[in-house]
């Protein structure tokens, strides 16, 4: 599906610019604790991860959906039920939040195993859907149309609620970036590059699809879960396509299959977006316009992008590893 | 009464699938990619009646016909053919277009929603139910639209060859068709029926902004067909509305309408994925 081979872009890991990034992004509030910025920042660590979830899927193991936000939205109504009837905090919502991601994960994966390509597309376009009519549906748990409001915040400190961010950020990708290094992510590869030959090897691709969707949904679920505390509500609006669509296009400007470039694309268009809060109706033109822009000229993402047009060796912790592995595979693909 | 009702209803929201359902799967059967921008070109054609409107109805309907195909090919044109051969790609670009379009409506003629003006007025009362002349002259259309289509594409020569394409893409280059006129053509009708969908039931039906998308509520029928399948797309968009029709009458608020056809939608993929009369579509 279109996903370049080139392995450039995870050369070696001299992390100077990746280093500096991170020591800003812990050190900020120092600079500015402007509760303007920190909100806008949080708003894109969330972003990252959720984007980067959906890539795990996607770009890693080639299982292209575009119901991703359902994920999102399942676990931000669970965790803002458990916190509203329950009484639970945030700390622990927002992880059983993630662990319903898992479950719905896995009943979005079914139909994967089963439909190839135009098919699971449509399946997956038409599930948000679904999930929207049966939320309308029991009102006394949903809050029907206008959703469940009043939720307990993650903390009445931005500069705390900042860090917990930060620390859904790191925790997520430095994860879910093993995972892309790691044997089952190798695997997830390969049913990405030939579902058939994966099979043939002997991988029991059945399972190493689902266990895709579970680690998806999960991601995806605590990042669903934090927004709905961090704007103490959520309503039935999340599940709109507008949704998904942002996951999509935050991996897809980043780089899809890298996981680390659905943080840059977050950042990017999120910064973006505040820029044009005012002026709703070009937000949505800027999203459709950078994602056509991306898609037709730069389809392998900014971060491949950079790598190649600067020679910088961008690289993730395990990178050297892989590359070490390919070339005594004999092997640059 | 009911079931007078249910019927009449039914027919009626079923030939609104099918001129969309129709257009979709043409495009879907010959160029193998997803146009997920086909709803925007039925919202875009009433906003263009709308707009030429003061010209009187039938220039304006002719004028914004032309305008849509004009538009559907550009599409094709600049965005889904050289992406063609990217399923996934071609899908995420034509539902940014489709944003792209609601956003740009939203700027020119503002979120509210608008009204295009009939094509005949008055009603008929039938088996004790008043009908909208409006809508029955659109089940009339698309009956007859259906029926032209099926001529088109089985008896002449431009037709035969779509439908060549759509059968084996490599085996019709090779006997001479020229497959990039034919997928314009092929788009070209496909965005002609969109703009009827728009010109005939637009009126009824209000438009909006996000008036594309209209296009998801046809992706059961698209299922039951099968992909690309126009015989398919025609029979299930009848299937569909008269689904959707009776849980409408039948339950309450109307919620479960789409979560119903949407769960039959599931149920057809796991069982026949390949629909009704569809042929399996590769990646």
């Amino acid at each position: 599906m279109g996903i370049t081979n080139n392995m450039k872009w995870m050369t070696a890991p001299k992390n100077a610019v990746f280093l500096s990034l991170l020591i800003l992004l812990i050190a900020f509030p120092a600079i500015s604790s402007n509760y303007y910025i920190l909100h806008v920042l949080i708003f894109a660590n969330i972003g990252s991860v959720y984007a980067a979830s959906w890539d795990l899927t996607a770009g890693v193991t080639g299982q292209f959906s575009f119901g991703q936000v359902l994920f999102f939205g399942v676990a931000g109504y669970v965790s803002g039920a458990l916190n509203l009837f329950l009484g639970l905090p945030p700390w622990l919502t927002i992880p059983i939040g993630g662990a319903f991601g898992v479950l719905v994960g896995l009943i979005v994966g079914l139909p994967s195993l089963r439909l190839k390509g135009p098919y699971f597309m449509i399946v997956s376009l038409i599930f948000p859907s679904i999930l929207q009519g049966i939320i309308y549906m029991y009102p006394e748990i949903t809050g029907g149309e206008s959703g469940l409001y009043g939720l307990s915040p993650i903390s009445s400190d931005i500069v705390i609620t900042y860090y917990a961010s930060v620390l859904l950020i790191l925790i997520s990708i430095f994860v879910m970036l093993r995972i892309l290094s790691s044997r089952v992510g190798l695997i997830f590869r390969s049913i990405r590059e030939d579902e058939d030959v994966a099979e043939a090897t002997g991988i029991n691709t059945t399972k190493y699809k689902l266990l895709a969707w579970a680690i998806s949904g999960f991601f995806a679920g605590i990042a669903g879960g934090f927004q709905a505390h961090l704007l103490m509500s959520i309503s039935p609006s999340y599940f709109s396509i507008f949704y998904s669509f942002q996951a999509i296009l935050f991996a897809f400007l980043g780089g899809i299959g890298t996981i680390i470039g659905s943080v840059g694309g977050a950042y990017i268009l999120l910064i973006l977006d505040e820029l044009l809060r005012y002026i709703a109706v070009l937000r949505a033109m800027m999203y459709a316009v950078v994602m056509i822009v991306v898609t037709l000229f730069i389809p392998f993402g900014i971060y491949r992008w950079l790598a190649m047009r600067f020679n910088i060796e961008l690289g993730t912790w395990n990178g050297l590893k892989e590359i070490r592995r390919n070339k005594m595979n004999g092997s640059d693909t | 009464m009911l079931i007078a009702q249910i019927l009449i209803s039914g027919l009626i929201l079923g030939g609104l699938y099918a001129l969309l359902s129709l257009g979709f799967a043409l495009i879907t059967g010959v160029a193998r990619v997803f146009n997920l921008a086909h709803g925007s070109l039925y919202m875009l054609c009433a906003y263009y009646i709308y707009s030429l409107s003061f010209l009187g109805l039938g220039v304006s309907i002719v004028l914004s016909l032309i305008l849509t195909i004009i538009t559907g090919i550009l599409i094709y044109q600049f965005f889904i053919h050289p992406l063609r051969k990217k399923n996934f790609s071609a899908a995420v670009v034509t539902l940014s277009l489709a944003i792209f379009f609601q956003a740009l409506v939203n700027l020119i003629w503002g979120p509210q929603y608008i009204s295009i003006p009939e094509v005949i007025t008055g009603y008929t009362t039938i088996l004790g139910v008043r009908v909208v002349n409006q809508d029955l002259l659109s089940l009339i259309v698309a009956i007859i639209l259906g029926a032209l289509l099926a001529l088109f594409i089985n008896r002449t020569r431009v037709g035969k060859s779509i439908k060549a394409v759509a059968q084996n893409m490599d085996v019709a280059r090779l006997v001479g068709i020229n497959i990039r006129n034919t997928f314009i053509i092929s788009m070209g009708i496909s965005a002609l029926l969109a703009g009827f969908a728009a010109v005939l039931f637009a009126p009824v039906y209000v438009v909006s902004p996000s008036g594309w998308t209209i296009l998801f509520r046809t992706f059961p029928v698209l299922v039951l067909g099968g992909l690309g399948s126009l015989k398919g797309a025609f029979v299930g968009a009848f299937i569909i509305a008269f689904t959707e029709t009776i849980i409408k009458f039948t339950t309450e608020g109307g919620y479960l309408m789409q979560t119903v056809t949407f769960a039959v939608m599931l149920i057809i993929i796991f069982i026949k994925p390949s629909g009704i009369f569809g042929k399996k579509l590769d990646k």
